[in-house]
């Protein structure tokens, strides 16, 4: 989909999180040539080669969450599994037998939240109100998956 | 009283200024059809109710990008010439339909008057000036005029960070006072979207819309859902969008699709020969619609009955009396659970009233000559709805399908993202550089990329070709601009072409690109 009249890159480090809906997250990042070059000069392209890039999602609760986006790609959309909870994303790679570098982290985004919010006891909510709204919109809450 | 009514139009066109290409390319043609059909006419009718003393309260959302289309000369020049041409062809279409088309010459007729009628307040009236119309229009009270992001952006997404986006909001705040002398009185967030980066970037006070979902998501959660506004932890004033009133009049079964209205889809553009219509066509021989349509929707049939413009009339005048109605009872309804009047808003498209649904402007004229015969439901500008409201956070959220960012952050505009976010980067960076005059283009330029129309046209695959080559030129422009400023090098040549090409935003500022006070 993505045109070939633009870069394919601007040659930085980049990882952002762009929240789609209470259960759809957008990461796209970039590796630059000069991180390539250093993992490449660290490790040796033998350990290079069996590595694995993984998108890990920090999150408040369950642990965080590992996705394993090695090959071809530069996106990826998820599920944090987490609305209304805020996370941030880091691409982590991961070597077969000495651990794992961290190459970039982004800044944390919050997720729509899936649930109605507590009512505030000094402004009881109406309730028929609301199923009428529901009715009349024929969907629960704005964060429903799309 | 039983309740408040807010009407908005939200009147909203991108940047399609193509000055000096020829033939004229299409997309200026959008603009002209608005004019003629929706805005002239909407001024036309307000213009008429305040000659007859007849009250009402509207509110109006005019973008930056209209606005400086409508100050522009060139496109002022290009109106009046397109005006003329199309005068040209209802005199024909006169002489032709009592000639061979009897039964479609009532609506040629129409066509014929109605097209005098938009040159005279264009010309005569409004002296080609709409923006001191709609000006005028606000000083006698009727009228509140409220702004958007400068270029329509969508806002939640357009920028990584919360200070690119605040640049769209404080250069449209500009370009208001400089057209309007005033701070403006409200927001018309660019498709209702909402999160919290948007939240960081609204500097100021005042009120802006969501959709329902927005304010009955707030936290905490609101006691009347949207029937009240709700205010920010930051002060802002919060007005839901009522999906009742959005129903009747914007979905599939709504008013416009009665089958006495004027049927949008058939234009003599694309059903007269060739050698008949060809010199009104577009300059490339492409077929076009011209606003000549002789047929009534009939129904769900390709077989179309003639329009006849009065009965279209009349059954506008009998749907502005159902919208009412339907307003009396569900404020009577909403009143009863709620202890005090509801607020019911009901935002649309300006280019839907006239553009789309042709006897949407006789609705609304109906619907405002009704409402000032009764004092139950009042018809208000939202800077003078009465308090206390509910302080509450909105809930993320837009008025696109899904309710959130589902139809921005798709495959069809995903890619789309890294270069926006990118060029904002890059422009950031380099605000403190020499070449101001640069940087101002390359501000210009960055803008209009971040224009929401560019994605939506994506997403419904739609014109998808124009919008590609337009977030392209644009961000090749910002990029041309950055490398020249970086290599203390800018050639004059193309900076000035760039110049005179996206002449908008006079008086941008790049302080309002910069992080903190502006």
């Amino acid at each position: 989909m993505e045109p070939a009249e633009l870069p394919f890159g601007y040659g930085r480090d980049t990882l952002v999180l762009m929240p789609r809906d209470a259960s759809r997250c957008f990461a796209y990042w970039e590796l630059s040539v000069g991180t390539r070059k250093s993992l490449l000069a660290r490790h040796g392209e033998a350990t290079m080669k069996k590595a694995r890039l993984f998108l890990r999602v920090h999150r408040p609760e369950p642990e965080r969450l590992d996705i394993d986006v090695s090959g071809p790609v530069r996106s990826w959309y998820f599920d944090p599994e987490c609305p209304g909870k805020r996370v941030s994303g880091e691409l982590v790679i991961r070597f077969e037998e000495n651990g794992e570098d961290s190459l970039i982290r982004s800044r944390e985004v919050c997720m729509p939240a899936r649930e109605p919010a507590q009512e505030d006891p000094a402004w009881p909510v109406k309730g028929e109100v609301y199923a009428r709204v529901r009715r009349a919109l024929g969907q629960e809450w704005p964060s429903a998956e799309g | 009283m039983t309740g408040y009514l807010v009407l908005l139009l939200d009147a909203h066109l991108p940047w399609v200024r193509h000055k000096g290409e020829s033939p004229r390319p299409l997309e200026e043609f959008w603009l002209f059809d608005v004019m003629t059909e929706s805005y002239l006419v909407l001024l036309g009718m307000m213009y008429g109710l305040v000659d007859e003393g007849i009250p009402f309260r509207l509110t109006m959302s005019l973008s930056p990008t209209l606005l400086a289309m409508l100050e522009d000369p060139y496109l002022k020049r290009a109106y009046h010439e397109h005006l003329h041409h199309r005068m040209e062809l209802a005199e024909r279409e006169l002489s032709r339909t009592s000639h061979y088309e009897p039964d479609s010459f009532p609506a040629a007729e129409m066509y014929h008057n109605r097209l005098r009628w938009v040159h005279d307040l264009y010309v005569d009236v409004f002296d080609q000036d709409l923006i001191g119309a709609f000006s005028r229009l606000r000083e006698t009270g009727a009228l509140e005029i409220i702004t958007t992001a400068a270029t329509h952006a969508y806002l939640p997404l357009v920028a990584e960070r919360p200070e690119v986006a605040k640049a769209q909001l404080r250069v449209a705040r500009r370009e208001f006072r400089r057209h309007f002398g005033i701070e403006p009185p409200g927001w018309w967030l660019p498709e209702c979207a909402w999160n919290a980066d948007v939240d960081a970037a609204m500097e100021g006070q005042g009120y802006f819309f969501l959709d329902a979902l927005g304010v009955m998501g707030a936290e905490p959660r609101p006691q009347a859902c949207h029937y009240a506004p709700i205010v920010t932890p930051s002060g802002w004033t919060v007005l839901g969008r009522d999906p009742e009133c959005h129903r009747q009049v914007w979905s599939a079964d709504g008013y416009p699709s009665d089958p006495f209205y004027r049927e949008f889809y058939r234009d003599i553009g694309w059903d007269l020969p060739l050698d008949t219509i060809g010199p009104w066509i577009h300059g490339s021989g492409a077929r076009m619609n011209t606003g000549f349509k002789y047929w009534r929707i009939t129904g769900p049939t390709d077989h179309k009955e003639p329009y006849q413009p009065w009965l279209g009339r009349q059954r506008a005048w009998e749907h502005a009396g159902s919208f009412l109605e339907s307003r009396l009872r569900q404020a009577q309804w909403l009143g009863e659970q709620m202890g005090r009047p509801p607020v019911v808003v009901a935002p649309y498209s300006a280019e839907l009233l006239g553009h789309r649904w042709f006897e949407g402007p006789f609705w609304l004229e109906g619907l405002l000559r009704q409402l000032a015969q009764q004092d139950a439901i009042k018809l208000e500008h939202p800077s003078r709805l009465p308090g206390p409201f509910q302080t509450a956070t909105p809930a993320v959220s837009s008025w696109s399908d899904g309710g959130c960012h589902q139809a921005w952050l798709e495959e069809s505009t995903d890619w789309v993202y890294r270069h926006l976010h990118h060029a904002g980067q890059r422009l950031s960076e380099l605000l403190g550089a020499d070449h101001p005059r640069a940087l101002r283009q390359a501000a210009r330029e960055l803008l209009l990329a971040q224009s929401s129309d560019w994605l939506s046209l994506l997403h419904a695959g739609s014109h998808a070709d124009y919008a590609r080559r337009r977030l392209f030129e644009h961000l090749r422009n910002v990029a041309w601009l950055c490398d020249s400023i970086e290599r203390g090098e800018v050639e004059e040549g193309t900076l000035a072409r760039l110049e005179e090409r996206n002449a908008l935003f006079p008086d941008l500022d790049l302080a309002d690109f910069a992080n903190g006070e502006s």
